[in-house]
């Protein structure tokens, strides 16, 4: 239907099949994606070019006006900040409360897909009837609960709970292992292979993707929590996470502009990557879109 | 499906979902029937909980003028933010649609922002609308004087919403996603007809994506009622002198309002109670949407029904 491309256009135009009117709109098309495209990754640059100099420049609003690398350096090894212990705490965080959350769920899912016992459709009901309810009126009585066994200021109120795996993830990993063939399965189990050695060598194999896709949005999720550590870890120096880190440092009343975007750089290029590493199973990310950290 | 039912196998498929089993009653069941007690009752943690009846909730109506300004501004909040972010998102995914060249570039360059963790984002858009910052001299461009975005009761609200409009990639890849999927027959049938491209995007291109729109529009919604972070990061003070989502309250969310009464006034009883006022608001919105959805969304398999 449409031209792609101004080049197109133009040859078109040269041959008389379309108007001056239809390449004016295209040129014009192209002029506003690129302008809002550098528009929508202006505040990114922005949050470099002020990691780099000094923050006179940037509150005078001037861009790449230095280059100082060392000042990732020193943001790590800032003594009030504290940036280096909260980044070992929120890799920690990341990778058991992802692993947590990432095993129970195989595990749980596999249990609803190839296993038959009592009260399996009506609990599996219920799960998907827990993915509607929001949260909300929860955190109350787990934060007193946790409170009072005094796991507040420890990560165990946040991985704890991913022991139980997740609604959605269940439901979706669950999907996936039911397109698989069972006969498979069947004959594995005839020459005596054990239910997790099928889990493990045919199973799993056969549902790398959405395992990617639930790895790297767990990764991004504990990555990036913010209300969790806040409430629970809270803003002890060597306790607390990157997010909480990063915040409590911008509300000092002179804020070291450098130092917290050098940090906010780090938190971010993480995701980032990730994106890029990922880029392919992008698409099916949608399926999964209402998820829960 | 079909190996041999057995105690073993019964045994087995228990035994893998008792991490769900045992966390759901625990971190779920557990809290959602504990929050219901706790809500009608005074407690601080370290003193046990005082049965107080319906107190709470009439407190929090009649004599808490802090919650129904918080319920006021999260409503003002998610009707300025749906709307915005809806429309920011479904124009930028109709311009990608244009079978423009570079398509991946654009896409990735549109999604950046929606990629950064919201603190990073949110602690990176203070910068952007400081007194000399970008937002300023982008204003400034047009004549326009510099604002202190998030210090005036009238600007900090369009200022989140901005923010927000910067992150709405998900959305635009997911709209994207769906206009890729409309069959270009109906429009090469319309172009027949006489159609002109408004009659075209209003009659096929939203009807047909409008499944999407409102699962969207829904997880939205339900977001931006407990939204938190960025008014705890942007608008709020932690250190020395507390404030909490100002200015003068005017990002003060439900959200926070229900953290400060947990977290610094040790006021658990009353904030289980706005936790299911939220609840409830949460719940009435999205029924609402979901009843008005019969009006507006169209599936294509249901047709003549």
């Amino acid at each position: 239907m449409a031209q792609s491309g101004i080049g197109l256009a133009a040859s078109a135009l040269r041959s008389g099949r379309v108007g001056p009117k239809r390449v004016a709109v295209r040129i014009l098309l192209y002029a506003v994606t690129v302008l809002f495209s550098c528009l929508f990754i202006v505040p990114f640059l922005w949050m470099i070019s002020a990691s780099l100099q000094s923050d006179t420049f940037t509150l005078a609003g001037k861009w790449f006006q230095q280059f100082l690398w060392t000042n990732y350096w020193d943001a790590l090894t800032q003594e009030d900040f504290q940036f280096l212990p909260a980044l070992g705490n929120t890799v920690y965080y990341t990778v058991f409360g992802t692993l947590f959350f990432l095993v129970s769920s195989v595990l749980v899912a596999y249990g609803f897909s190839y296993f038959r016992f009592p009260l399996r459709e009506k609990l599996f009901f219920f799960l998907l009837a827990t993915m509607m309810i929001p949260t909300t009126v929860m955190f109350i009585p787990n934060y007193v609960m946790f409170a009072n066994w005094g796991w507040t200021g420890t990560y165990w109120p946040l991985l704890i709970p991913a022991l139980g795996g997740g609604p959605a993830t269940v439901f979706l990993l669950r999907q996936f292992m039911l397109t698989l063939s069972v006969s498979l399965f069947e004959s594995a189990k005839i020459d005596g292979a054990g239910s997790l050695t099928i889990l493990w060598k045919m199973v799993l194999p056969n549902i790398k993707a959405p395992l990617i896709l639930i790895l790297i949005q767990q990764v991004n999720g504990h990555w990036s929590d913010f209300f969790g550590p806040l409430m629970y870890v809270g803003n002890d120096p060597l306790q607390r996470t990157i997010s909480v880190a990063i915040t409590i440092f911008s509300h000092v009343y002179y804020v070291q502009w450098s130092y917290v975007m050098s940090a906010t750089f780090v938190m971010a290029v993480v995701p980032v990557a990730l994106y890029f590493v990922s880029q392919k199973y992008l698409m099916q990310d949608f399926v999964l879109s209402s998820s829960e950290k | 499906m079909k190996w041999n039912m057995s105690r073993r196998e019964a045994a087995a498929g228990i035994l893998f979902i008792l991490p769900w089993v045992v966390g759901c009653s625990m971190f779920f069941v557990r809290p959602f029937f504990m929050s219901i007690y706790y809500s009608m009752t005074k407690y601080d943690v370290l003193s046990p909980p005082e049965w107080i009846g319906l107190r709470n909730y009439r407190d929090l109506f009649l004599n808490d003028p802090e919650t129904l300004s918080s319920i006021a501004v999260t409503f003002k909040f998610a009707l300025l933010n749906v709307p915005a972010t809806f429309l920011t998102a479904l124009f930028f995914s109709v311009l990608l649609n244009q079978k423009l060249k570079g398509l991946s570039l654009w896409r990735t360059l549109f999604y950046l922002p929606a990629v950064i963790p919201g603190v990073a984002s949110a602690v990176l858009w203070r910068l952007v609308f400081a007194e000399s910052g970008i937002l300023n001299k982008l204003t400034g461009l047009f004549g326009a004087e510099p604002s202190h975005w998030l210090e005036n009761t009238a600007t900090v609200l369009p200022a989140f919403v901005i923010m927000n409009c910067f992150a709405a990639g998900t959305g635009i890849i997911l709209y994207l996603g769906a206009l890729q999927g409309v069959p270009t027959i109906l429009y090469e049938s319309a172009t027949i007809d006489g159609a002109g491209a408004w009659t075209k995007f209003t009659r096929i291109t939203l009807p047909m994506i409008s499944p999407i729109v409102l699962f969207n529009v829904v997880t939205s919604l339900i977001a931006n009622l407990q939204a938190f972070e960025q008014a705890y990061v942007l608008t709020s003070n932690t250190n020395d002198l507390p404030t909490w989502g100002g200015p003068n309250g005017a990002t003060y969310f439900i959200f926070l309002k229900l953290y400060k009464s947990a977290f610094v006034d040790y006021q658990f009883g009353y904030a289980a109670a706005i936790s299911w006022v939220l609840f409830a608001i949460i719940a009435v919105f999205a029924a609402l949407i979901l009843r008005s959805s019969k009006a507006w969304v169209y599936y294509e398999n249901m047709k003549g029904r």
